[in-house]
Order: structure tokens, then sequence, then C-alpha cells
């Protein structure tokens, strides 16, 4: 399974033109500073805005393409997406909540489970905290048995040890449901932590020179090996750390 | 005294309040959350009989609602009777006098919810619809408390437009505010101060009620 993504928008002060392409089991993680288009990019992925030009293909079937005039609304999409900020529903229950795709009970309650928040279900979300409500936001993106997840910077509002703990489970839930995950962050520990493959994007395009400048000004004595400019693809958390050189 | 105009006023403003509600709240969400041509112009519509003396809407109302008229007319196709002197008549004439007092609390409220719950809806796989019955509804029910209680309470004290379309017909159209009106023009001061102070006393009650409602409400949130 495959994502393919080719889009162009115009913003207010530039433009987002970005090709990517996300398999099955791989987290490509898009970092860059705030402000560079990659929530907009998120958007048009799940269909929330829509792109000047462009094409959205998964696994050959056609989500997007301006050209022939297709565009599915994000209920046909099936992708899981967990906000930058906390969107459960306030009304309901954190079981209701993961269960308002209206998945089977079991399913809703073994996801609960994995991502241990099974002791809150009667709760609403004002009485969570930041961590409990991005498992459950997890949850609910989970529940729908999306072909794809999307992660809007869903830890920055997080402490410190919080983040750590849900970038593990993050990890250990991605071998486990096998998609292809799209994360957007604009903390390069983070991807560096998380991601098989990362994209640098500021101003809306793939920059690769941002990586090389923000390695260098982090681990000095590994700048010289991204200066060279080449976008990582690499299989796991050890291939990343060796080839910048740590 | 006679009860009968209290309890006409009562069925009238209850009966027009749901009917008015259930097509307000499909009505504003639409005007809320779709991309509507000319939008300021039907909010303009729907608020223009707040502005307009009763007696004016009430003329336009009787036109309409008439023999000759285009609502009078399919109704009389539809069910084989006039509208005008009926209570149905005077159902539907409350409902547009009322329509106003519903739309602007109800929009209020719409406009307040988070238009990314709505998002969030969507991208779980819940249609526009679906979306209006289980996001906007239940993070609004205090915006329709409030249409509600507004459109009851202006319907309890409707008189004019009352008075133009449906007349003053005992047990029928004959509603509390017109027989306070007809008391007084009669000198009879005792009645119409029995059917004011019932009047008031029921619409502070459920002024009472929906305030009570509201802070159980905000005390399990």
């Amino acid at each position: 399974m495959k994502l393919e993504v080719e889009i162009v928008k115009q913003l207010p002060r530039f433009a987002v033109n970005i090709s990517l392409a996300c398999r099955s089991g791989e987290l490509l993680a898009l970092v860059g500073p705030s402000g560079s288009g990659k929530t907009t990019l998120m958007r048009i992925i799940a269909g929330l805005d829509r792109p000047d030009i462009g094409r959205i293909r998964f696994n050959g079937e056609t989500w997007l393409d301006t050209r022939d005039k297709i565009d599915l609304p994000p209920q046909d999409r099936n992708l899981g997406y967990v906000f930058q900020e906390y969107t459960l529903f306030p009304h309901l229950t954190v079981f209701n909540n993961v269960a308002f795709a209206g998945r089977d009970k079991k399913k809703v309650t073994d996801l609960l489970k994995l991502l241990d928040v099974w002791q809150l279900k009667d709760r609403k979300p004002g009485r969570l905290s930041g961590g409990e409500r991005q498992r459950v936001a997890l949850a609910q993106a989970l529940a729908r048995d999306p072909k794809i997840l999307l992660l809007d910077e869903p830890f920055s509002a997080l402490d410190i040890v919080t983040r750590r703990n849900l970038r593990k489970e993050l990890c250990k839930l991605k071998k486990e449901f096998n998609l292809p995950v799209v994360h957007i962050t604009h903390d390069l520990e983070e991807a560096e932590c998380m991601a098989d493959t990362i994209l640098p994007m500021v101003n809306g395009r793939i920059e690769k020179g941002w990586l090389a400048n923000r390695s260098e000004q982090d681990h000095p004595e590994s700048g010289a090996s991204w200066a060279k400019g080449e976008i990582v693809n690499l299989c796991s958390h050890e291939n990343f750390r060796s080839a910048a050189g740590k | 005294m006679e009860l009968s105009p209290l309890f006409l006023s009562a069925k009238l403003a209850l009966i027009s309040t749901v009917i008015l509600l259930t097509v307000a709240a499909p009505l504003t969400y639409w005007l809320v959350y779709y991309p509507v041509r000319g939008k300021f112009m039907i909010e303009s519509l729907i608020s223009l009989p707040m502005v307009l003396p009763p007696t004016v809407l009430g003329f336009f109302l009787l036109v309409a609602m008439g023999p000759q008229g285009v609502i009078g007319r399919f109704w009389e196709n539809l069910t084989g009777s006039g509208l005008v002197f009926t209570f149905t008549g005077i159902v539907i004439a409350a409902m547009a006098h009322s329509l106003p007092y519903a739309f602007q609390p109800l929009k209020t409220a719409f406009e307040r919810v988070d238009k990314r719950l709505l998002e969030a809806a969507y991208v779980l796989g819940c249609s526009r619809r679906a979306a209006f019955f289980r996001v906007v509804l239940p993070n609004t029910v205090s915006g329709l408390a409030a249409a509600a209680i507004l459109a009851f309470a202006h319907t309890m004290g409707e008189f004019g437009v009352i008075l133009m379309v449906g007349g003053s017909i005992p047990g029928k159209t004959k509603v509390a505010s017109i027989a306070i009106y007809e008391y007084v023009e009669a000198l009879r001061y005792k009645e119409a101060w029995l059917l004011s102070l019932a009047l008031v006393s029921i619409s502070y009650l459920i002024l009472l009620a929906v305030n009570f409602l509201n802070r159980s409400k905000a005390h399990e949130a």
C-alpha cells in the first residue's frame, strides 16, 4: 500500500509545492518550522482543503485529481487523523469518542486497552490530561481501521516525559498496524526518534539545506554528511543515527 | 375568569415552538456552515419580523394565507380547508413572527461550535447531516434552550399578528393576550388582572426551569 501525493497550493506568503510517497509500515516525518505549510499539506491529504492543482493516489485509487475533477470527500478517504489540538467530542465519554466511527464494542475495548486508557472509558475529555487525550485521539483515529494515519504535531502540547512515552507507543503501533504514517513536527529530535523517512519542509517546499543547517547547529560534527543535501530515506532509527554521523 | 384563552396560548406556543425549532435549526445550520450565496440577504429577511410592526406582518400573512394567497391556495389544495381564522393559521403566523427570536440564539450557538470538531467528525466518516445531529446539536443545547424559551415566551405574548390572521374566535384563535385586550376594552379589569398575572407566572416558571436545567448542565460539564 502506497500513498502518493503531488500538490500545489498558493498560500498568502508562498506556495505549498510538494511531492511525496509513503509506503505501508513507513513513518514519514515532515519536519520544518511553524508556518511552513505542513498542516495545509495534511489537510489536503485528508480532504479538508483543496489544492490549486494536484493528485493524491492511495494504492492505485485516486482520491484527488484536479485535472480529472476527482475530489473524494474526507468521509470516503478512510484515514486516521490526529490533530494538533485536541479534537475529542466534549459531549461524549472516552468510550463513545473512540466508538464514534461506529466500530464494534470489542474493537473499541481492545484499542482502549492497547493505548492504556481503558480505565478512563467513562470520563469526558474535559477531565483528561493532555497525554491521556492524545492517547484517546490515537485510539479514535485507529478505530476506523484507517488505510493511512496522519499525525499533525500530536505531541506538541505535551510535557517531555509524556511525549517520550507516547513516541515509543506510536513506534509500537506503527509496527502493529503496518500503515503508512505521515507525521508532521517542528521537532527534529522527535523526527529522528521515530521516522523512517525525514523530509524537511520550509515555505511549502522540501528544503534539503534547512535540515543540513539544523543538523550542523545541533550536531556540528554531523554537518558534513547533511550538507550533501540528500533527503534521507532510512529504514530504522539506528541507521538514521549512523548516517547522521553520531 | 375563562381559562381557555390561557390554555390556547400555551398550546399555540408549545406547538409553534416545536415546529419552529425543527425548521429553524437546520436552516441556521445551513446558513452558518454551508457556503450560501446571498447569505446576508437571507439573514436580513429572517430578521425582518423583529423590526416590522406586527400589523404589517399580520397583513402580509393574511394576504398570503387567504384564499387567493400563495400559502392559502397551497394549503387548500393539500387539505381542502382554509388557513385564515384557524388554529393552524395562527401557528404558522406565530412561527413566522418568532423565527428571528429563535434564529439569533441558534446562530450564535452554532457559530461557537469549534469547526475542528466537525472536521474531525468528517474524517471519521460522519456525513454532514449526521454531524449536525451527532456533533452540532449536542454541543448547542444551551443555544437550543435559549431559542426555545425566546420563541415560546414571544408566542405566549403574541397579539397583533394573531389578531390579524386568526381574529378572536373563542376556543380556536382567541389567545390570552387577545382575551386580556377584550377584557380591558369591556372594563373587566379583574379578569384582565388575573389573566395577566397568570401569563407572568407561567413565563417566570418556564424561565426558572430552563435556568435550573442550564445550571445543572454547567455543573455536569
